[in-house]
């Protein structure tokens, strides 16, 4: 079961990161994000996505519009900010470094 | 079959069942309380509302016309418990250290000595057994109103055994209350019924509410409101709504209703019987009057029985009726008892239901129980009216007579059927109304009554001697009598039978006679009525005499 709780711990570092990216590519709506990160299966419970949206928001990362819709209600239709951008390519430079800090362990490269 | 309800959720009308609307209320509640701590948090919950509804849509648009538990179980899977979501992991933790400390208190408390550890043992287990529980009534294990119930899940134990336990406190303090009152006096066949009892258990049922959605079911129990739980409570709920079978006898209410019917029934029987019983003495004393002759009709102890029943039948009625009843009774419901068990056993009749069983036996001792106290006044009837009769034979007077006769030397020698003041003034024949004289009435047939006034034995010498005395009476057979031992020298000598008129006044009249004795001897005098002595029989009804003397008339 620890490998279980491990991965979700990676993921739950992670999530923040990997919603920005997708928002990056296109604005959606919080139902296509889910969609989308449950197919990377980065996403258990869909719930978690809501309070992380929220937050981002109120930090200033993101951005959202109601878009009307002939099916229903309005929904709201989430994008990056420009502050987001800025954020997102700061999470970019944090990952590389990461990465290449594996993949040297991995290969048994001394790290210094 | 499930009730449906149309939901407007975000604007969005949908049809669900009334269970699963329940869970998802819950749900919706619980989201919105753990979220309504954060900043923001409205607006997240709503988003999940939001979220909720749009999955609603795509049922909708795959053919589903009613949302069903289960479909709501689902989508609070897929998006999550309250507590899975983000920050409220670290309070849980939190909760679970809170929860340990809690058991290092209970073992520090070994240190002291036993009766401390049982008593701080026994309130660490009451508090962790009701950590975070309200009190309900509990509908779903409800007899009554559910109070036992409810304190029976409160503490997390059986609530059979609370029923148990109340139910026996309940007959308990009753039979504990009905000694209470004879030692009191308060009647001898009062009913007590604690009341409090009842009227505790109807407080309780007042004032504790009922446990009617998931959530307070959820709390009475103690258990965390999730939504799983609150799932699992709506879904048990509909099982246990179908197959309670309503002819089931309500239990702790149940073994008291059965006894209470046996009562009644042993009631209603034992006033049939009772008439029986009435008609039956009546019969008895009836045939016992006509049959049995003479004087044994007015109730020496010794006629119908030892017990004289036909005698306190006249005093005593009830007394005797419930001792008639209850010794039949006592004797006949075990034959009858035996008899049925045998013929039930014989398959020729149906064995006796459980209420039947309790009432024959509630009938049956209440049969042996009332032998006792009707006995009771029966045999003290007999003995208060044996020891009247005794007291009239052995000349039970008052104290002045007592004096009287004591300061006359005289003594009552025989008596039977007279009354009881020998001893009476204001009829004396000279008019002085303060002159005591002996006074004796009698009553009963002549051939019955008799009454024998003696003298103390003088000594004397031979001689002559006049006797005397001022005696009235109303009618023939009063004598004045003087005597000796074996009757050697006896004279007697009637007393005028002039009623209260005449003589010297008030009927008095003197007698006197003479009698002639030979050789020292001692000689008694007095009155006597006795047939067998005066040798005539006695019609007076009453006679009275005063001033005896005795004078020597020779001169030797």
């Amino acid at each position: 079961m620890n490998i279980e709780n491990a991965k979700s711990q990676m993921r739950k570092g992670m999530l923040e990161y990997c919603v920005l990216l997708l928002l990056k590519h296109r604005p959606s709506y919080a139902s296509d994000i889910i969609q989308q990160l449950k197919q990377a299966e980065l996403l258990v419970v869909e719930g978690t996505l809501y309070p992380l949206l929220t937050r981002l928001k109120n930090d200033g990362l993101l951005r959202y519009e109601w878009q009307e819709s002939t099916q229903g209600p309005p929904r709201k239709y989430y994008a990056l900010s420009t502050e987001g951008e800025q954020f997102l390519e700061g999470l970019d430079a944090a990952w590389r470094e990461l990465s290449n800090t594996i993949n040297y362990l991995k290969n048994n490269t001394p790290l210094i | 079959m499930k009730k449906n309800i149309t939901i407007n959720l975000c604007g969005r009308l949908f049809q669900i069942d009334e269970d699963a609307y329940e869970l998802l209320q819950q749900y919706i509640e619980s989201l919105r309380a753990s979220f309504g701590k954060q900043e923001g948090g409205e607006e997240i919950a709503d988003d999940i509302e939001e979220r909720i509804a749009e999955l609603f849509d795509e049922l909708k648009a795959k053919g589903t016309v009613a949302i069903t538990i289960d479909h709501v179980k689902d989508i609070i899977t897929r998006i999550g418990k309250p507590e899975e979501l983000a920050e409220n992991n670290e309070n849980q933790n939190e909760n679970q250290n809170e929860n340990e400390n809690g058991n290092g208190n209970e073992k520090r408390g070994h240190r002291y000595d036993s009766f401390r550890t049982a008593a701080s043992g026994f309130r660490d287990n009451l508090r962790t057994r009701t950590k975070g529980k309200r009190l309900f009534r509990n509908p779903n294990d409800k007899m009554l109103a559910g109070v036992l119930s409810g304190f029976a899940a409160y503490t997390g134990t059986d609530a059979t055994w609370w029923r148990i336990g109340y139910a026996l406190l309940f007959l308990g303090s009753n039979l504990f209350l009905f000694p209470l009152f004879k030692l009191f006096h308060m009647g001898g066949f009062f009913f007590s019924i604690n009341l409090s009892f009842i009227i505790f258990y109807i407080l309780m049922a007042i004032a504790m509410p009922e446990a009617k959605k998931p959530k307070e079911m959820l709390e009475m129990e103690g258990k965390d409101v999730t939504p799983q739980n609150l799932a699992d409570i709506v879904v048990e709920d509909q099982d246990k709504r179908m197959p309670e079978a309503k002819g089931h006898m309500r239990g702790c209410l149940s073994v008291l209703l059965k006894m209470l019917v046996g009562l009644f029934v042993a009631l209603a029987a034992v006033f049939g019987l009772i008439l029986l019983g009435c008609f039956l003495v009546i019969a008895g004393t009836l045939l016992f009057i006509f049959l049995v002759p003479g004087e044994f009709r007015y109730g020496l102890p010794f006629d119908l029985g030892y017990l004289n029943l036909a005698e306190t039948f006249y005093i005593h009625p009830w007394a005797v009726v419930f001792f008639i009843v209850s010794l039949l009774l006592a004797l006949f419901i075990p034959i009858y008892a035996i008899a049925h068990m045998l013929l039930s056993k014989a398959g020729k009749v149906q064995p006796m239901g459980t209420a039947q069983r309790i009432g024959w036996i509630v009938i049956w001792l209440a049969a042996l129980l009332a032998i006792f106290p009707s006995l009771g006044v029966i045999q003290s009837f007999n003995d208060w009216h044996r020891q009247e009769v005794m007291a009239e034979e052995r000349g039970w007077m008052t104290d002045w007579a007592r004096d009287y006769l004591n300061e006359h030397n005289l003594w009552i020698e025989k008596r039977h059927h007279c009354y009881a003041n020998f001893v009476k003034n204001g009829e004396y024949f000279t008019g002085d109304s303060t002159v005591k004289y002996i006074d004796v009435v009698m009553w009963g047939s002549e051939d019955s009554r008799y009454m024998q006034l003696s003298s103390m034995e003088e000594e004397v010498d031979s001689g002559t001697y006049r006797i005397s005395c001022n005696a009235r009476a109303d009618g023939r057979g009063v004598c004045l009598f003087a005597t000796s031992p074996f009757n050697k020298y006896k004279a007697t000598k009637m007393v005028p039978a002039s009623g209260k008129e005449g003589g010297l006044g008030n009927g008095w009249q003197a007698v006197e006679m003479e009698v002639k004795i030979d050789g020292p001897t001692t000689l008694r005098y007095g009155i006597s009525t006795y047939p067998a002595f005066t040798q005539m029989p006695c019609h007076a009804k009453w006679f009275s005499v005063a001033d005896f003397k005795v004078e020597r008339i020779d001169d030797k």
